[in-house]
């Protein structure tokens, strides 16, 4: 067992912090910029993966397991999320014939 | 007696008013019950001396807030005060034309009615907060639904201003709560000493800007004059009769006695402002048209000899504070009363289009008279003791605030003369005059009785003085 | 005894109650009679106590109601007394309005207020009544205010017409502005004796040595304000000329016999303070005197009978007043006397011309009335010749007696008040002639006018005869007759007595010679004044003008001296443009700017935060995203 972390310690832990941080700043980007209320989802997926990359990273490289049983945590949330939000989502479009969220502004002051 | 049984038959009388509705006959009855219960325990608790009549019951246990009430010499006339006026208001009311008559306005008198109770007999800090702030709501209700077309914004008006100075008087309660380390809120837990100068004065500014946007005086008065044009008459006369009674009673009983240093330092500021004031409503109630606005800047200027008196603080001049607040309270309930007899049977509050009013109804025009008497303080009747000792204080205080003061004995009579001569005497300028159906039976007997009070304290102010002489001496020298 | 005493004002308040409560619902003649009998029980019974007075060696009689206001080291009682000076009073006031009710009885039987009038006409007599009853000054200030009140409802007594009202308004106005000094003067007084009983002032003030005390200078003034406006002098007299507005019985019991001199009645009465402050003694000669000139100027050009009349009161008012500033109270009070029973009895003539023109008061349209109102001329002449001065009349009696003090107090205001009394006697005789004589200028036919009925003539009578005979009560020291009311005062004036004792210097003496003298002028200078008017008015049989005059002495005169229009420019005017500046400039812009520029600031603040709410989800999003970095910097930073 103690050779995995023998084996990972081959490519430096930063690679993939940096990594995670890219497709975390990716889904942010895609978050704050993006009309598509799809797409919108698909960037908080990339998002909730890159979190998931870090946990799996530190778990491995610390070899402890924790961070991975988080992993399953944040996997299962996920879905469920998604599911509701896709539930939603369809909704709305029933409602505005249309994803474009620029579209929901019955809240303005 | 128990405090608490003043407030039964009011909040009886307020469910059964609502119930009752359009019903006037059962109006009119409630009214008379709650008026004569109201005075009969007032007079047994005057006969009693009030022994035992007051409360104390935890309420918020946690912050030391107590329901704690009591009837004592010194809140004894503000009470009988508020059972008058309230009898007035509702007199009027409850007789007014079939179909027009609304329980939900009635009702909401009668809870106003409690709130004032609980105003004047509250013992604790935060329950006269409570109740202060309270009596606010249904005044609101009742004018805003049922005034003029402009009363909405007035009332608005009306409710921020008041709320405005009422923060800075709760910001003031807190800081006492907080600094002293009271366990609670009790009036009676609070000394001046605990307060060092400065902030004596502080706390004299905070709780003065609440009662003197209140009742009002110059020149925080700007609300007064379209809230009582525009409201229906009812909460005018409760509003000018009664309400304003509480920023007398608050400055009476809270501020002066706890915050002594507070009143030698900015005393003299405000005392000039309200001798001022009397001179200033006085003026513009002479150049007025509308009906109302005569009677709210007469309003101003006997309130603002009621300041000034209170402000000089002496035993003469507190001793005609209560005399005066009662006069007044009566008198200008009367008066706003027959004016709106006048006003809607001319159809208007324009008084260029009115005149020659008492070939209408000779015996309004006595009653009319009679208020107007009590108003610009006559001798023998109830505005002249209050008056005479008021400016006996004041002229004792400063001789040119005294003269100052005095000019109202000369302009109260140009207004309110002309008032009456625009009213009543001179031709008449529209076809009113011979369709005037009478005052009616219920409202005859109303003002005479209310009349027969302003000559009965004018001949025998002993009745008011003798109770609330002893009070005075109480609070002039409790510290 | 003392029962009887608040018995006195007590019938006339029920008379007013009752005619008051019933108007139009008790019948004419029944209202009359109340009214007249409440008023003829109060003389009665005045009679009934003042025998009593008389045989009991004239002890004070007094009586203490109840408490009225107390202060914390004062008390005021609802309380009567009655002394000489209040017999005095109380004869002429419950006498003369006796006789005045039994002439409004005729005089107003046409009027549908009738019941109204004589409601109001007992409330007066109740008024006064309190006023000369009152045992202190408050009380006499209540009585001082209801005359007030009852004068704005009886010259407003015709209230449809708005002149007449604005006229009542003016006369209690004015009087307010007297009233706010008597009140000033209380205070002062309860200050410094906590008292204001009348004999307790008394006893406070004997003791009092120095003359001209600053506190007490300033709390005569304060009084004298009072009688001032009370009593129409300078300035504050021109309420009375527009008084002439109501109903003529109004004029001669309010106007000329009661009410006006209450502020006479007021300086006796406190005739310890002002004998003890000579300085302000002095400035009431000089408005007293200043008054008397100009009212009787003002008299020689009005061409209304009772316009006349009324600037005659003013003018013989003045005359009281100087009696008062030359320390002469009995005097005063005989002229009080004598000029109730002559100027009640003129302004009821007057009444009577009046009412037999059927309400004319021009003089110009009279004349040549001597054989048409016989009896009216009669009284008049004899109420002329009491005020001009003539002997043995009445007026001459106490206007001797005025002008005698007055010559030993100040030589230039006795030449000053002899010439005045000369213009009093043209004028008024100008006004006889002018009414009386000569041919009738007017427009009715001679058929309709008639002299007066038996219920207005009886008083008519009544009055000529004490205006003839009323002078003997006071027959001046040359005659070796006793002086019947100094003798009957001397004890209410006997502070005066005491301070002229230990200040020799106040005291003025009249010498015979100087007596002789002074009643030879008066009586010249009276028959030369209605000689002037005879040559003028009978004997070239001069009529005054329709049109305005061009003389301008003329016009001075007739326009009083443009005292109204004075007051106009700089009180009334400035007062009502501060009125409207305040109204509308600070009111509504100044202090409104406060609350709305709230409201408006409120409404700022809140519409630029709305933008915060633009309905962008993105946008909130972004929000989200950096409050989470700022959160999480914090946090690192916090641990570090």
């Amino acid at each position: 067992m103690n050779q995995i972390p023998e084996i990972f310690r081959v490519i430096p832990v930063n690679n993939f912090v940096i990594l995670a941080v890219v497709l975390f700043s990716i889904g942010i980007l895609g978050v704050l910029t993006r009309r598509n209320a799809i797409i919108i989802f698909m960037s908080v997926e990339l998002m909730l993966n890159a979190v998931n990359l870090l946990f799996v990273t530190f778990s491995s490289y610390k070899s402890d397991p924790a961070g991975q049983v988080f992993v399953f945590f944040i996997m299962a949330i996920a879905a469920a999320e998604v599911a509701v939000g896709l539930a939603i989502i369809v909704m709305i479009y029933r409602r505005i014939r249309s994803t474009d969220v620029s579209l929901l502004n019955n809240l303005k002051g | 007696m128990n405090p608490l049984y003043l407030f039964v038959s009011p909040l009886v009388a307020a469910a059964l008013s609502w119930m009752a509705g359009k019903n006037g006959n059962l109006q009119k009855v409630l009214t008379l019950l709650v008026f004569i219960g109201s005075l009969g325990i007032l007079y047994t608790w005057k006969q009693s001396a009030f022994a035992d009549a007051s409360i104390s019951l935890p309420w918020i246990h946690s912050f030391g807030v107590y329901l704690a009430l009591a009837a004592n010499p010194i809140n004894f006339w503000f009470l009988v005060l508020t059972a008058i006026v309230v009898f007035a208001a509702q007199m009027y009311h409850s007789s007014k034309e079939e179909g027009t008559v609304r329980g939900d306005v009635m009702a909401m008198i009668f809870l106003l009615q409690i709130f004032l109770y609980g105003v004047f007999m509250a013992q604790d800090l935060m329950l006269f907060y409570f109740c202060y702030e309270a009596t606010i709501l249904p005044i609101y209700y009742i004018s805003s639904r049922y005034g003029s077309p402009a009363a909405e914004r007035a009332t608005i008006k009306f409710f921020l201003y008041t709320l405005f100075g009422s923060l800075f008087m709760l910001l003031g309660i807190l800081y006492m709560y907080n600094s002293t380390g009271a366990e609670n809120f009790l009036i009676s837990s609070f000394n001046p000493f605990y307060f060092s100068g400065p902030v004596q004065g502080w706390l004299f500014l905070a709780f003065f800007i609440a009662f003197a946007i209140k009742m009002p005086l110059f020149p925080f008065h700007s609300w007064q004059a379209d809230v009582y044009a525009e409201s229906p008459v009812e909460s005018t006369m409760l509003m000018s009769g009664i309400l304003l009674k509480m920023g007398v009673f608050g400055m009476m009983t809270i501020v002066i006695p706890l915050f002594p240093q507070g009143l030698k330092d900015y005393g003299y500021i405000f005392i000039g402002l309200s001798a001022f004031g009397v001179l200033y409503g006085a003026l513009v109630a002479m150049v007025q048209y509308d009906i109302r606005k005569v009677l709210a800047y007469s309003s101003l200027s006997h309130v603002g000899l009621i300041g000034a008196g209170l402000l000089a603080y002496s035993d003469v001049a507190l001793e005609g504070v209560v005399l005066q607040m009662f006069a007044h309270g009566v008198n200008i309930a009367g008066l706003f009363f027959v004016s709106e007899i006048i006003a809607k049977q001319t159809g208007t509050r324009d008084l260029d289009l009115m005149g020659g009013f008492t070939r209408a109804s000779f015996g309004l025009t006595v009653l009319f008279f009679v208020f107007l008497l009590g108003s610009i303080a006559v001798p023998l009747t109830n505005g002249f003791p209050g008056e005479f000792k008021l400016l006996m204080g004041i002229f004792e205080y400063n001789i040119y605030l005294g003269i100052l003061c005095g000019s109202t004995v000369i302009l109260s009579s140009v207004y309110m003369l002309r008032l009456f001569q625009k009213t009543m005497l001179g031709k008449e300028s529209g076809d009113y005059i011979l369709s005037f159906q009478g005052v009616g039976a219920f409202r005859t007997v109303g003002l005479s009785l209310l009349v027969a009070l302003v000559l009965l304290f004018g001949l025998f102010p002993g009745i008011i003085s003798g109770v609330a002489d002893t009070a005075v001496r109480t609070l002039l020298t409790a510290y | 005894m003392e029962q009887l005493l608040s018995l006195i004002p007590v019938f006339p308040l029920v008379g007013f109650l009752i005619n008051g409560l019933g108007f139009r619902k008790i019948p004419k003649g029944v209202a009359g009679l109340i009214g007249v009998a409440a008023s003829g029980l109060s003389f009665l019974v005045a009679i009934w106590l003042l025998i009593q007075y008389l045989q009991g060696g004239q002890q004070l009689i007094s009586v203490s109601l109840w408490e009225w206001i107390t202060g914390p080291s004062w008390k005021i009682d609802f309380s009567f007394a009655a002394d000489q000076l209040t017999f005095c009073m109380l004869m002429v006031v419950t006498g003369v309005g006796f006789l005045i009710h039994i002439f409004s009885f005729g005089y107003m039987h046409e009027d549908e207020g009738f019941g109204k009038f004589f409601a109001f006409l007992n409330l007066f007599l109740f008024s006064m009544l309190v006023l000369v009853l009152g045992a202190n000054l408050l009380m006499t200030f209540i009585g001082w205010e209801g005359v007030g009140l009852c004068s704005f409802l009886l010259i407003g007594f015709w209230n449809k017409n708005e002149a007449y009202n604005e006229a009542a308004k003016k006369a209690f106005v004015m009087n307010r502005i007297g009233d706010l000094g008597f009140l000033l003067g209380i205070f002062l007084i309860l200050f410094r004796f906590s008292t204001v009983q009348y004999t307790e002032i008394v006893t406070a003030l004997s003791s009092v040595q120095a003359l001209n005390d600053p506190y007490l200078v300033w709390a005569g003034i304060c009084f004298f304000i009072g009688a001032m406006g009370k009593s129409a002098q300078l300035p504050l007299f021109t309420w009375l000329p527009d008084a002439m507005a109501g109903p003529t019985p109004v004029s001669a019991l309010i106007h000329a016999a009661t009410m006006v001199t209450s502020g006479i009645y007021l300086v006796i009465r406190m005739n310890a303070l002002y004998s003890s402050i000579p300085m302000v003694q002095e400035f009431i000669l000089w408005i007293g005197l200043a008054t008397a000139i100009i009212g009787a100027l003002v008299g020689t050009s009005q061409n209304d009978i009772k316009k006349v009349l009324a600037y005659s009161t003013v003018s013989q008012l003045g005359f009281m007043f100087v009696a008062l500033g030359v320390g002469a109270y009995t005097a005063a009070l005989f002229h009080v006397i004598t000029h109730a029973f002559f100027k009640a009895l003129l302004f009821l003539g007057a009444g009577s011309v009046i009412h037999g023109l059927h309400e004319e008061q021009d003089i110009r349209k009279m004349g040549g009335l001597k054989k048409l109102l016989p009896l009216t001329y009669g009284v008049f002449l004899v109420a002329n010749l009491a005020i001009a001065g003539v002997p043995p009349f009445s007026g001459f009696f106490s206007k001797d007696e005025i002008l005698a003090h007055t010559f030993a107090g100040n030589k230039i205001a006795w030449v000053l008040l002899t010439i005045t009394a000369g213009i009093t006697a043209f004028y008024m005789f100008r006004l006889f002639f002018l009414v009386f004589f000569n041919e009738y200028r007017g427009n009715l036919a001679k058929e309709k006018i008639h002299d007066a009925p038996f219920s207005m003539a009886m008083p008519l009578v009544v009055l000529a005869i004490l205006s003839i005979a009323g002078g003997f009560i006071g027959l001046p020291e040359v005659f070796h007759m006793p002086h019947i009311l100094h003798e009957f005062l001397k004890p209410v004036l006997m502070p005066t007595e005491k301070l002229a004792s230990l200040h020799p210097e106040l005291h003025h003496a009249i010498s015979h010679s100087d007596e002789w003298l002074v009643m030879g002028v008066s009586v010249v200078v009276s028959l030369i004044g209605i000689g002037v008017a005879y040559s003028m008015y009978l004997s070239k049989k001069m009529v005054p003008d329709f049109e305005p005059a061009t003389n301008p002495l003329i016009k001075l005169t007739n326009g009083k001296f443009f005292f109204d229009e004075i007051y106009n420019v700089i009180i009334v005017k400035p007062l009502t443009l501060i009125a409207n500046i305040f109204s509308v400039l600070v009111d509504l812009l100044m202090i409104n700017l406060f609350v709305e520029g709230l409201g408006i600031f409120t409404r700022f603040a809140g519409s630029s935060l709305k933008s915060t709410q633009a309905g962008r989800v993105s946008g909130y999003a972004f929000l989200m995203v950096c409050s989470i970095l700022l959160f999480a910097l914090l946090f690192i930073f916090k641990t570090i």
